[in-house]
């Protein structure tokens, strides 16, 4: 029977094929393939998302057909334009001339939160790039994952796109995951998943880009929109029940305003424990041992966890709100928490509101995102220049926002980097663009100034900056 | 300009600091707090002396500031040093630096 190595070996033999194969293909052949991998996952975008729901139980696969769509359509719609291909510039005055280079054989690590759509926006980018990409599914989403490849392979390959273009590893298996990512061959680790994940792609020896784990603060500032601000707070956190690492994890609101947004809170379908169903949840959603979060809770609704934790919540109850006055690994719930969960934090004012929030960010969210909620531009300015954060989504739902493309101009991704920070290479939403490189064809053009300084004037210690200045700008 | 308020009954040593706490200021109070701390130390035993450093009207801090915050941590009992009323700049470097715990930083 053959070991991982060996099956890593074909794998990676079969997309090191297929790369050279795509170097024939033009923009043209390479975009025809894009077009198709978009319509078939399209297509498919409902009974993917069902069977997503189906095999793992997590989240809501109406709004995962929805990140299906998101996935599909935004992504595609962001770089059908792009020059990915060949020549992508050309400046007569600079002599430079820009060509894009794809990578070579990538291994793709996909999370069982967002199986198919994650499966959906890697295969476009990487077609688009003309990468071969190997896709390594989680699990518990094995079926679901291998599907939605499956659908884009068979669209890209009858489009013209080499065999093998699109693989998935035949079994969900660390050691085999491990084999891919460390294999001399494999150009790239896209490792879309928890911090483990990602420090294993880190350390595999090949290039990787990795994400890094969300503990988004909301700041909700006092001159924000109270209605407004809970009817986006619980669109995100209730968004796939919570499974989106870019979704609020902790509201901090202005103690002159608590009373009015817990109202509007409440009339939405949110509940405010007491400190007794506090304790339960606490204990529920994070191994008091490990500090890792209860993966039985990972994107179960609000009523399912609260009945979990051993308490009772009305009909109705979409998010779960719990009083927290501190931070850190002894209070579980002011750290990320893939479920309709919220922390809620009342501080007296701006200042110790952004200290609350740069506390939550550097404790478990650093580099991630953050979002507030404000009409004024000075503090909107002064809490983006406080967090580490790759995105601060402004007066945007925070799932949705980090995503990108719907409420603001970010390049829609379900890969968000989380740069050094996060221990990421780029603090970027990952796109097409960070799949190939450029290769740069440079022809002469003479730096007059430079050839304008004497060597003799390099070489003589008496010759100080300001004299080398005096050469270098003669006659600007 | 640094202002010393010492409460001996609470075996209290408050030290308010003000402006921008640059490196030159930093090793001026630096000098002070340690002829400050001396002066406690004899009044009150060093186990029980508690020392604060009030950051509320600061609005900058240097390197320089952030040794004298470790050094004078470390020459009093565990626990028993703080740093009051930060701004949330001042804090964040703090933060960035995995101290604000370690200092009680606030």
């Amino acid at each position: 029977m053959a070991g991982p190595h060996d099956i890593a070996g074909e794998l990676i033999e079969k997309a090191s094929i297929a790369a050279g194969i795509y170097c024939e293909l033009g923009q043209e052949e390479t975009d025809r393939a894009v077009r198709a991998v978009y319509g078939a996952a399209l297509r498919a975008r409902v009974r993917l998302a069902k069977a997503a729901h189906e095999e793992t139980g997590i989240g809501v696969w109406q709004h995962k057909a929805i990140k299906n769509t998101l996935a599909a359509k935004l992504v595609y719609e962001d770089i059908k334009g792009e020059r990915t291909v060949g020549v992508i510039s050309r400046d007569e005055a600079s002599g430079i001339t820009e060509v894009a280079q794809s990578l070579g054989p990538i291994v793709a690590v996909v999370p069982v939160t967002n199986p198919t759509a994650t499966v959906i926006f890697k295969s476009l980018i990487s077609v688009k790039t003309q990468n071969p990409v190997i896709f390594s599914p989680h699990p518990a989403a094995f079926k679901c994952t291998t599907e939605t490849a499956r659908i884009c392979c068979e669209a890209a390959v009858e489009a013209g796109a080499p065999d093998d273009c699109i693989q998935w590893t035949p079994e969900s298996s660390r050691d085999l995951t491990a084999a891919l990512m460390a294999h001399p061959r494999t150009a790239l680790v896209l490792a879309t998943g928890g911090p483990s994940l990602v420090k294993a792609a880190y350390s595999s020896g090949t290039p990787a880009i990795g994400v890094g784990s969300g503990n988004v603060p909301v700041y909700v500032e006092r001159t924000a929109d109270i209605p407004f601000v809970a009817e986006n707070i619980l669109l995100s956190k209730t968004f796939d029940n919570g499974t989106v690492c870019a979704s609020e994890q902790a509201v901090v609101v202005e103690e002159e305003i608590a009373g009015e947004l817990r109202e509007e809170f409440e009339r939405r379908g949110a509940f405010f424990l007491g400190p007794e169903e506090t304790e339960k949840l606490s204990a529920l959603c994070v191994d008091s041992v490990t500090g890792l979060m209860n993966p039985k809770i990972v994107g179960r609704p609000a009523a399912v966890v609260a009945q979990a934790a051993g308490f009772a919540v009305p009909d109705g109850t979409v998010c779960l709100m719990a009083r927290q006055e501190k931070i850190g690994p002894e209070h579980p719930l002011s750290g990320e928490i893939l479920a309709p969960v919220l922390a809620w934090y009342v501080a007296g004012g701006f200042e110790s509101a952004l200290k609350t929030c740069i506390e939550l960010n550097y404790r478990g969210g650093i580099g991630h995102t953050a979002s507030i909620y404000s009409n004024d531009e000075r503090r909107i300015a002064d809490f983006g220049r406080l967090m580490n954060a790759g995105r601060v989504v402004v007066n945007t739902p925070s799932s949705q926002g980090g995503v990108g493309g719907i409420y603001n101009r970010l390049h829609p991704s379900l890969t968000l980097g989380c740069g050094a920070g996060g221990k990421n290479i780029t603090a970027e939403n990952i796109t097409a663009r960070h799949l190939y490189n450029i290769k740069r064809i440079c022809h002469r053009r003479h730096n007059e100034r430079w050839l304008s300084l004497p060597v003799e004037a390099m070489l003589d210690e008496s010759c100080d900056d300001r004299e080398i200045d005096r050469i270098y700008d003669r006659n600007q | 300009m640094t202002e010393f308020i010492f409460e001996p009954q609470n075996a209290v040593l408050r030290c308010v600091f003000s402006g921008r706490m640059d490196s030159f200021a930093s090793m001026e109070a630096g000098k002070e707090i340690a002829a400050r701390l001396q002066g406690a130390c004899d009044q009150v035993s060093s186990d029980a002396l508690a020392v604060v450093f009030d950051m509320s009207d600061v609005n900058y801090i240097a390197s320089a500031f952030v040794r004298i915050c470790l050094q004078t941590a470390k020459s009093i009992a565990p626990g028993k040093f703080s740093v009051t009323g930060t701004s949330p700049f001042v804090m964040k470097i703090f933060v960035m630096t995995g101290l604000d715990k370690q200092l009680n930083v606030s």
